[in-house]
């Protein structure tokens, strides 16, 4: 308990991080744009809007793609033992949870295409009453710990 | 042992048969709405949009059967699917809680069937199917998957039983609490009936029994409350009459009801936590009421929340338990929350009054708002008051209060995650919540209680970790 976790995701996991943000950004342009051109063609409002609207994404982008992936990746801790699975997250409210090997139903992996480009893939962890994620491995870690955790699941069976 | 696989190209069609049969019917119902103005024409066009919506639906799960993957060895059953976002999964025998085969009159063609497993979990991944594989190899993975059965002990005596008298199913209706729920159906009732009641009555409330136009709707609502009361009262008596609940080797056999009579037979090893909640009327009675959270076996098994005792007091309660489910104990009392969490509770039931109350302090009367404060203060130090944390032996208690107050009692083999959560305010003060999560049916559960000792906290964890 006291102290945390030790391990880190893949460093890679930032690049996922930054590309995801820089596409929510762009994503969210069209709406200035969208704004601007209603406004051309039907409305006849402020510029202004359009503007700080153009302002908030460039701060959110920065935000998610430049500024929170680093703090990401220090917070994010896993440990994965013979006996449980020990995650902690969360910045501000901070999170911490265990799962015991004998609750695991089941494990998965998942990628998107940006994970799949970089290599990455986030492992999916599921108990009968609750679902647990530890986002970006590198792929063959992920493909690894699932075989792991499989077994040792297996392993330390007794009864449901 | 096999190497992944495909399932058969027919599966490809059953899917576009059964994604197409979900289109259908709006499609069908929009043509029959245009066909006054159309005419046979409408037809056509319905025919032509089927067979279109067919094919693309059929180029789509030509996609779905080529990235669907299979391969079974002995204990597992591997799966890999999606066509962007890939996914896999292992599911292995001792998870597996049923495995159906069946087929249906399309599959029979091919001969092929659908092989189901399910697993235990309220999750919507609890689920597995493979649509369109034959038959002996259906057999093959349910061999492979196939875990020992149980074996029940079956000494056959009879257990003891627990049986609600009349007069305590009385108390259990009167204190039950629904009837503020038919209250506001009655009056909406009685609303909508005021030009049709007879002006006997308004006479009678007016003039004879009352004075004043106040005194006589006080009257009336407490005429109405007295009335939804009596009924809810009446129809909880009929619903739950000779509750008997009864023990037999690892079985509850629990039957209530008078007019339908309804039957449940509860495996001990499915039950995952026992609640005892004092609902808002039974505290000053000392009465509670004992449920218990179920895993269940399927979607249309109803009744995941069993009640075992409608009615009990206080006394009571560790004699049910010791009789009924030894397996839980009561004789501990959870711990109270430290003194530094009581600020915290009582912020957190006040501030989002106070947050309405700012604006309201503009309008006039607004401030009248405020007099509520001080019961808002009053139910933050009730429930600061009920909070509380036990551990005994293989068994955590935790007591928490929303109205009613609950008491969980969940043994550490059937806590399936434990999450502790802090944010700054609390790490200040050395507290933290804490949440257990629990399968349950037909959505998984979790219990939890905030503002915890650390040192607490600690324990908990240390006593749920295994190293």
């Amino acid at each position: 308990m006291e102290q945390g976790p030790t391990n880190t995701l893949d460093p890679r996991a930032r690049q996922v991080w930054f590309i995801q943000g820089i596409l929510l950004g762009i994503i969210l342009l069209l709406l200035p744009l969208a704004y601007t051109i209603l406004n051309y063609l039907f409305w006849d409002l402020s510029w202004k809007w359009a503007f700080g609207g153009l302002a908030l994404i460039f701060i959110l982008t920065t935000v998610q793609a430049c500024i929170l992936p680093p703090i990401r990746m220090r917070i994010w801790r896993y440990d994965i033992k013979e006996e449980e699975v020990d995650i902690q997250h969360g910045l501000i409210i901070k999170k911490r949870t265990l799962i015991p090997m004998i609750r695991v139903q089941h494990v998965d992996t998942e990628h998107g295409p940006i994970m799949r480009h970089l290599g990455l893939a986030t492992l999916l962890i599921s108990t009968a009453g609750s679902q647990h994620r530890i986002p970006a491995l590198d792929q063959e870690r992920a493909a690894q710990l699932r075989g792991d955790i499989s077994r040792l699941a297996r392993m330390s069976d007794e009864d449901v | 042992m096999s190497s992944y696989e495909h399932q058969h190209p027919a599966q490809i069609l059953f899917a576009s048969l059964k994604h197409l049969s979900s289109f259908l019917p709006p499609m069908a119902l929009f043509a029959l709405i245009r066909i006054t103005e159309q005419g046979t024409r409408i037809l056509f066009l319905f025919l032509l949009a089927t067979l279109g919506l067919f094919v693309l639906l059929t180029l789509y799960n030509i996609l779905g059967w080529r990235f669907f993957t299979y391969r079974y060895e002995a204990g597992y059953l591997h799966m890999r699917w999606g066509i962007f976002l890939k996914k896999e999964r292992s599911i292995r025998e001792e998870r597996v809680q049923t495995i159906n085969i069946r087929q249906g009159p399309l599959q029979r063609l091919f001969a092929l069937v659908t092989l189901q497993v399910e697993t235990a979990g309220g999750t919507e991944m609890s689920e597995v199917q493979l649509t369109a594989i034959p038959l002996p190899r259906a057999q093959d993975i349910k061999t492979a998957l196939k875990s020992e059965t149980e074996i029940s002990s079956g000494t056959g005596e009879e257990g003891t039983e627990f049986r609600l008298s009349p007069g305590q199913l009385f108390l259990a209706g009167a204190t039950s609490g629904n009837f503020f729920l038919l209250f506001s159906g009655l009056s909406l009732v009685f609303s909508q009936l005021i030009p049709i009641i007879p002006n006997s009555f308004w006479d009678l409330l007016f003039h004879t029994l009352t004075s004043t136009s106040l005194a006589a709707i006080l009257l009336l609502i407490l005429g109405l409350l007295f009335l939804s009361w009596l009924l809810s009262t009446l129809v909880f008596m009929v619903r739950n009459a000779l509750f008997t609940i009864r023990r037999r080797d690892e079985e509850l056999h629990i039957s209530w009801g008078l007019i339908t009579r309804k039957e449940v037979l509860l495996k001990l090893h499915r039950i995952q936590a026992i609640k005892i909640t004092q609902g808002l009327l039974r505290q000053p009675f000392g009465f509670s009421t004992l449920t218990a959270e179920v895993a269940g076996g399927g979607t249309q098994n109803q009744n995941y929340k069993s009640v075992l005792a409608p009615l009990l007091r206080e006394e009571q309660i560790s004699w049910f338990l010791q009789h009924f489910l030894p397996e839980f104990h009561t004789a501990l009392t959870p711990k109270p929350l430290p003194k530094r969490a009581h600020s915290r509770y009582l912020i957190r039931s006040t501030a989002p009054l106070v947050l309405i109350a700012i604006p309201l302090l503009f309008v006039p009367y607004g401030s009248l708002f405020l007099l509520l404060l001080p019961l808002a203060l009053l139910y933050g130090h009730w429930r600061y008051k009920a909070g509380g944390l036990g551990l005994e032996g293989d068994q955590v208690v935790l007591r928490y209060r929303f109205l009613a107050q609950h008491q969980v009692l969940m043994p550490r083999s059937h806590i399936q995650s434990l999450q502790i959560q802090t944010n700054p305010l609390q790490r200040w003060k050395h507290l933290s919540s804490v949440r257990a999560h629990i399968l349950s049916s037909p959505a998984a559960t979790s219990f939890s209680l905030k503002d915890v000792d650390n040192g607490e906290v600690a324990k908990l964890w240390h006593w749920y970790s295994r190293s």
